[in-house]
């Protein structure tokens, strides 16, 4: 009688670790596809300041004769993204439109009519709004990186992981251009 | 003569039910000294005169200023104690003229130019109750702002059935009170009725009163007492085992003389900056001590233990609650009850097919099995939950993407929300009444909650607007109470109904909140810019003075080059028009709301924690005891299930 018994709690607790097991399963499909998610969620975001670029162009034409050189930049990199290749194209062409935009409002300061024009001010918002955005999407993202990493290091969801070749990913990292330090100069000229 | 640094009491005419003017009102009192805007909104609806302030005169001025510019009837009174006390009544005479009433010491002759004012009050406390009844049943089923106060008519019936007194005080020519008498019913000879007179003691204590008010016109009737929050006003509940008789009537003896000095000093006015000095009757030396205890019962109503959150006025009144096509879930649970008892009753009638059935269940374990694989749902459920929380992201509301979403942040109010019992400005709150059954079990008979009135989540990048309708809300603040027993709204209490009470649940404005839920777009798709373009290009043509502006040859004909011109006019005038409203603050907000998502097996969680590891370690804890039942129940089905099969 022993014997069934432990033989039916032993098929109990088989059951327990089975659903168990489908449920570390379920949830790192889950965020697996979360991380998916969560870039592409970024990807929206350039896409919509992507978007907004030709009216700013269009504003901007108006009034700044004199800087054809910095609109040019501007519609190259934009074009630049458009025909990016592959992933890292993509983000290489993102970061340079960032610059060249950075670029672009940077020259403005020069151009107090410009800066005044409701239209103006309405995109610039819009963009540095997007701006804003994009950077915490990029936060989101890495925060679902590290929760998927975590979870795929970890006792037992590792077994779990590795029986079903569940391997890490990189987190977002950005150019290390961008990490040295911003000179500002105070001459005008 | 009191100093103007003397304390002061200001004191307003309630009014019945909220409104926007009052919420007005409130905004701009709230940056006056000593005042409460929570406290505020109390004492401004209700019944009769309510002590809004308290504090210097100097310093209630202002606020009585505003009261008054308001169109408000306020009085700023100094705090004193009672010079004139009623004494009691021992019979009357009632002739054409007028009425005579004879107390020990002397008699007061009441005719048509007495000025009067009447106090009818009850010592006992459960008219309090009645009205609380009556305020909270209107709050839970109308929505606090459409909820009246009980009527003159029926407080009057209700007095009088409880344990009424009826103080009467004439006021000299100058206002000021003269004479004071009590009545107390069956404590005095009322022969002096004739015909009138009733064996009741309360009848006849009516019959006095209508003659009064047939009498005295105009005169000053308040049935207020007990529901009119004024210091040293309080009504104790009538017990057996604590005296509240003495300490009542002197709170009817407070009471009468506040309403007394508000007559002779009359409503404050806006113009009187200066201190008026009123000739007045010798009074008593007032003790620090006593100015001090009537301060103290000020003060005794405590604001809220919590940082009061930023006061914010001219919210909208909250929507009103849909009927909901389905029951609810106390109602489920009634059916449910039913059903079940009609099938155990039948079961007992007639056991014949159902008894093999459930015999052979319980022989056999499958009845412990299905308890076990209950349970392990269950145990599953919220380990799901958990994991669920633990592996969703915290989002930012600046940059909230659609789907499904964690989010921290604070909670602000949408609609002007206030708790049905204590009063709060929430965002949330959930009210369930439970009545005691025969076998001494609460058993729950109704429920609410502000589902339908969504509200704001406030994080460091903006806010989003949420939606709690089907949500698992987790509300940390509770209040309990018994029916007729008064929790925060007034200090004091009433016979209390042991078998009926309520359990209110709210999230207050400002509280921290986790919420797990779907985020989903608020309004319609917009519409794209070319669309737009075209739409009014569209109307362009079919307006022909409009279409004049761009002839620029003027032949009358729109030509291909003008053609053009006009739709890049048209193009750029929309864009601006788009990019302006984008621009005004507040056009953005609300485009996404976060509701319960589609997908049934997602949650929609909302919980007053300030720690999410809080909420997972709670639901960890929550599956332990499933697993435990779910094993036990297993085990016990195994035994049974091996007997039966005869394996040992």
């Amino acid at each position: 009688m022993a014997l069934w018994i432990l033989l039916g709690i032993f098929l109990f607790v088989l059951l327990v670790v089975v659903i168990y097991a489908t449920t570390i399963y379920n949830g790192l499909v889950n965020l697996r596809n979360n991380i998916e998610k969560s870039w592409s969620n970024i990807d929206v975001l350039l896409k919509q300041r992507f978007d907004e670029l030709p009216k700013l162009i269009k504003v901007c034409e108006g009034y700044m004769q004199h800087e054809q050189k910095t609109l040019e930049a501007v519609i190259k990199a934009r074009s630049m993204v458009q025909n990016a290749q592959g992933e890292q194209d993509s983000l290489q062409a993102q970061n340079l439109l960032t610059d060249t935009l950075r670029s672009l409002f940077m020259v403005v300061e020069r151009y107090p009519d410009l800066k005044a024009d409701s239209a103006f001010l309405g995109l610039s918002r819009r963009i540095s709004e997007l701006e804003d955005m994009i950077a915490d999407r990029r936060e989101y993202y890495n925060d679902s990186v590290t929760i998927y990493n975590i979870r795929i290091e970890q006792i037992p969801d590792v077994l779990v992981a590795r029986l079903f070749n569940f391997t890490d990913r990189p987190l977002w990292r950005i150019d290390a251009a961008h990490r040295q330090d911003v000179t500002v100069n105070f001459q005008h000229t | 003569m009191t100093s103007s640094k003397h304390p002061h009491l200001l004191i307003v005419e309630s009014v019945a039910a909220g409104s926007r003017e009052l919420d007005t009102l409130i905004a701009e009192l709230a940056g006056q000294p000593g005042f409460d805007p929570y406290l505020a909104r109390q004492r401004l609806i209700g019944r009769g005169p309510n002590l809004l302030a308290e504090g210097s005169k100097e310093l209630l001025r202002p606020s009585a200023n505003i009261l008054v510019r308001r169109g408000w009837r306020c009085w700023v009174l100094p705090v004193e104690a009672p010079r004139l006390v009623p004494t009691r009544l021992r019979s009357l005479h009632l002739d054409d003229a007028g009425l005579t009433l004879f107390t020990a010491e002397k008699q007061i002759r009441i005719q048509r130019d007495s000025r009067l004012v009447a106090v009818l009050g009850d010592l006992s406390g459960s008219v309090i109750g009645k009205a609380l009844k009556h305020l909270m049943a209107q709050n839970v089923y109308s929505g606090v702002d459409r909820a009246r106060p009980i009527g003159d008519d029926e407080l009057q019936q209700a007095i009088l059935r409880a344990r009424p007194v009826l103080d009467l005080y004439l006021l000299d020519e100058e206002g000021e009170p003269g004479d004071a008498v009590r009545l107390l019913p069956g404590r005095f000879d009322p022969r002096g009725l004739g015909e009138s007179m009733s064996l009741s003691a309360a009848r006849n204590l009516q019959v006095v009163l209508d003659q009064v008010r047939q009498i005295v016109e105009p005169r000053i009737l308040s049935l207020d007492f007990g529901l009119a929050v004024l210091p040293g006003c309080q009504v104790e509940k009538a017990a057996e085992e604590i005296p509240w008789e003495r300490p009542n009537l002197n709170s009817l003896s407070r009471f009468g003389w506040l309403l007394c000095r508000m007559q002779a000093c009359g409503p404050h006015k806006q113009a009187d900056t200066a201190e008026t000095v009123r000739p007045q009757p010798p009074s008593l030396p007032l003790q620090p001590a006593a100015v001090q205890d009537l301060l103290g019962e000020i003060r005794g109503e405590s604001p809220p233990k919590d940082p009061l959150p930023e006061h914010r006025s001219g919210l909208p009144q909250p929507p009103a609650c849909p009927r909901t096509q389905g029951l609810s879930r106390p109602q489920w649970w009634s059916m449910g009850s039913a059903l079940l008892g009609l099938g155990v009753f039948l079961l007992l009638v007639n056991p014949g097919p159902l008894r093999p059935v459930a015999g052979y269940a319980l022989r056999t374990g499958l009845l412990q099995a299905t308890l076990g694989a209950v349970c392990l749902w269950w145990g599953f459920h919220f380990l799901r939950l958990k994991r669920r929380v633990e592996n969703t992201p915290t989002s930012k509301t600046r940059s909230l993407a659609l789907g499904l979403v964690e989010v921290h942040g604070r909670a602000r109010r949408k609609y002007a929300l206030v708790s049905p019992m204590s009063q709060q400005p929430c965002v949330y709150y959930r009210l369930r009444r439970f009545r005691r059954d025969r076998n001494n079990r609460w058993k729950l008979s109704s429920s609410s909650d502000s589902g339908h009135v969504p509200f704001y989540l406030e994080d460091n990048t903006g806010r989003v607007l949420v939606d709690p309708a089907r949500a698992s809300v987790r509300p940390r603040s509770r209040q309990e109470g018994f029916s007729g027993q008064q929790i925060l709204m007034l200090e004091r209490s009433s016979p209390v109904d042991r078998d009926q009470k309520w359990i209110e649940e709210i999230i207050a404005e400002g509280r921290f909140l986790y919420i797990l839920g779907h985020a989903t777009e608020n309004r319609a798709p917009r519409i794209s810019l070319r669309e737009r373009v075209v739409e009014a290009l569209r109307e362009l043509k079919t307006d022909p003075v409009a279409m004049q502006q761009y002839d620029l040859n003027g032949d009358g004909q729109i030509c291909e080059q003008e053609w053009s011109a006009a739709r890049k006019h048209v193009e750029e005038q929309l864009l601006h028009q788009s990019l302006r409203q984008e621009s005004r603050p507040g056009t953005s907000r609300d485009r996404v709301v976060i509701v319960h998502p589609k997908h049934r097996s997602l949650p929609f969680i909302i919980a007053e924690t300030a720690s999410e590891a809080h909420l997972t370690r709670s639901y960890g804890l929550y599956s332990l005891p499933f697993f435990a039942v779910a094993l036990f129940a297993v085990a016990w089905a195994l035994l049974i299930l091996v007997e039966y099969l005869g394996l040992n």
